[in-house]
């Protein structure tokens, strides 16, 4: 499987990929640990979600091996099913407490 | 999959019934779909092995057993359901259809053989889960509950994906076997990365499971979430996520115990502290099960860290009496919320003598939660410790059985307080609903007293 796509993929080290895709995973866990508002929370899960979908792909590209894509085709469609209950999650707190801040809810405690 | 065809097709059926105004058949269906997809793992129990889509799902006696215990408390969960919504009839059909596809995805995580299949598994078990944690949509602690569950839930799992895609960068595989020779191949010199991906893997299950240090969410959903929802989250989804953690570390390092079995003992050691501790404090009875489904985790997590052939048998028994148990006290907490109101402990001052059903079936399912022989518990966690005792783990039994020292106390209390006298308002069982718990009962009773008859069925 010598085809150009991947031979042009693979001028680039595969560890740059790897580096990359991390530093936009740990964007998106400091974004869910820092941000209070729901909307960008979810930004963050789909960063955090895509850089994951990149590894996969530029694994899949240096070891000539399909499967990886398939999985990021597994995960795309998890990821909008995931977001569609979340959206439709913050729509129904919005209509209750009238803000979409994480701190609009805090009622449970120990 | 026969059996999650039965179920699949019973959830969408139920969907459509609520289109056509007939929201009383779902209940009734989904509990026939239940029956049959039971009766045809029994079937295929015992030597049945169907490798399916390409050897990504396997159905052996390991998800057997499992999806056996997994169904029967399913049913459970459906019939005190019927009592919980009896007023409530909006949306009764989808309700029962995501408890359907919950327990499809519960069923796909205990019978995986690829990673892909594991991730997709989890992610059936969970999806359907946020939507059911908020379906009481008037109610703020609903909200919270579910936007707590659905935020943490999807963090874990992209870590749970991140070591999936380092797993798969180091193996070149998503197939457990090829993962399992990659690590017996490589047992001197693992790969960092392969490492890594490991104990991602083991942090997501940690969170599903609820063990320390990721168990802050546990108390607030199961708390806020509506009751039937909780002792579904507090049996099946525990089950299923131990059942899928032990098939993980089966299938691939389980020779390689310098990847997992200390971080294993030591998350059990802290989940032990940690869980009994704080359910000490609880006023709250749905918050204090939530705390002991958490110091149960424990327990489980010690039996995990001794792995081995026999330990998935003690597992899975300790998991169904647990699981009854839990169903049991959930059972009961609902009714006397629903005619009382009161969701503390000490409301239930006064309760043997408006209703000494309720009373004893209550008082049943905290003796075997703290380990009193005759009942399942006792034997659950004798078995546990003698095998843990026998691999040379000393430590984490000692925590362990000081804990469920710990552990008398705080159920020994909720039974204590329910005998003594008080006021209380009326109490009504219907005899429906009084079958339900007598059988449940008998169930714990008979899973105490013949232990032998379920070991025999895993082992």
């Amino acid at each position: 499987m010598d085809n150009t796509l991947s031979q042009q993929l693979q001028v680039i080290p595969l560890e740059n990929y790897v580096m990359l895709s991390i530093i936009l995973f740990s964007i998106g866990v400091i974004g869910i640990l820092m941000r209070r508002n729901l909307i960008v929370v979810f930004l963050s899960i789909e960063l955090m979600l895509n850089s994951i979908n990149l590894m996969a792909a530029s694994f899949s590209a240096y070891h000539n091996d399909p499967a990886g894509q398939a999985f990021v085709f597994f995960i795309m469609v998890v990821a909008a099913a995931e977001v569609a209950v979340g959206l439709a999650m913050l729509v129904m707190i919005y209509r209750n407490v009238r803000s979409i801040e994480i701190d609009a809810l805090s009622r449970l405690k120990w | 999959m026969t059996s999650v065809i039965i179920l699949a097709s019973a959830g969408i059926i139920s969907m459509f019934v609520g289109i056509f105004n007939a929201k009383r058949l779902a209940l009734p269906l989904v509990l026939l779909a239940c029956l049959a997809a039971l009766g045809i793992v029994m079937f295929r129990y015992n030597g049945g092995y169907d490798g399916l889509l390409n050897n990504m799902l396997v159905f052996d006696d390991y998800s057997h057993g499992f999806n056996i215990v997994m169904i029967l408390l399913t049913m459970g969960v459906l019939t005190i359901s019927r009592y919980y919504y009896k007023d409530n009839i909006e949306h009764l059909s989808d309700i029962y259809a995501l408890f359907i596809f919950s327990l499809i995805g519960a069923i796909l995580s205990v019978s995986f053989q690829n990673l892909i299949m594991l991730f997709i598994g989890i992610e059936i078990l969970s999806i359907p889960l946020y939507i059911l944690a908020t379906s009481n949509r008037r109610n703020l602690f609903s909200n919270e509950a579910g936007l707590k569950y659905f935020l943490m839930g999807s963090f874990a799992s992209c870590f749970l994906l991140l070591g999936i895609t380092f797993i798969y960068g180091t193996a070149y595989s998503f197939d457990m076997n090829a993962i399992g020779r990659f690590a017996a191949d490589n047992a001197t010199a693992l790969p960092p990365m392969f490492v890594v991906g490991c104990v991602l893997i083991l942090g997501a299950f940690i969170f599903k499971i609820s063990a320390v240090p990721f168990h802050f969410w546990a108390p607030d959903v199961y708390q806020g979430s509506p009751t039937v929802i909780t002792s579904f989250m507090a049996t099946v989804v525990k089950t299923a996520g131990f059942g899928a953690l032990l098939r993980f570390l089966n299938l691939t390092i389980i020779n390689n115990p310098g990847v997992w079995q200390e971080i294993v003992q030591v998350i059990a050691i802290l989940t032990l502290v940690v869980g009994n501790i704080l359910a000490l404090y609880q006023q709250n009875l749905k918050r204090m099960l939530a705390y002991s489904g958490i110091a149960n985790a424990g327990y489980v997590l010690v039996a995990v860290a001794s792995a081995g052939e026999p330990t998935t048998g003690f597992v899975l028994y300790y998991l169904a009496s647990y699981g009854v148990a839990s169903l049991l006290a959930f059972a009961v907490y609902t009714i006397v919320k629903d005619q009382t109101g009161t969701d503390t402990i000490e409301g239930l001052k006064g309760l043997f003598a408006q209703n000494k059903l309720l009373t004893i079936t209550l008082a049943l399912a905290m003796l075997s939660l703290s380990g009193i022989p005759p009942l399942a518990g006792f034997f659950g966690k004798y078995a546990i410790f003698a095998n843990a005792l026998s691999t040379g783990m000393v430590w984490p039994v000692i925590i362990a059985v000081l804990g469920s020292l710990v552990g008398v106390y705080y159920y020994l209390r909720v039974m204590a307080v329910s005998f003594s006298g008080g006021e209380m308002n009326k109490v009504h069982v219907s005899p429906g609903y009084a079958f339900v718990l007598l059988l449940t009962a008998a169930i714990l009773v008979a899973l105490g007293v013949m232990p032998d008859l379920f070991t025999e069925l895993i082992a």
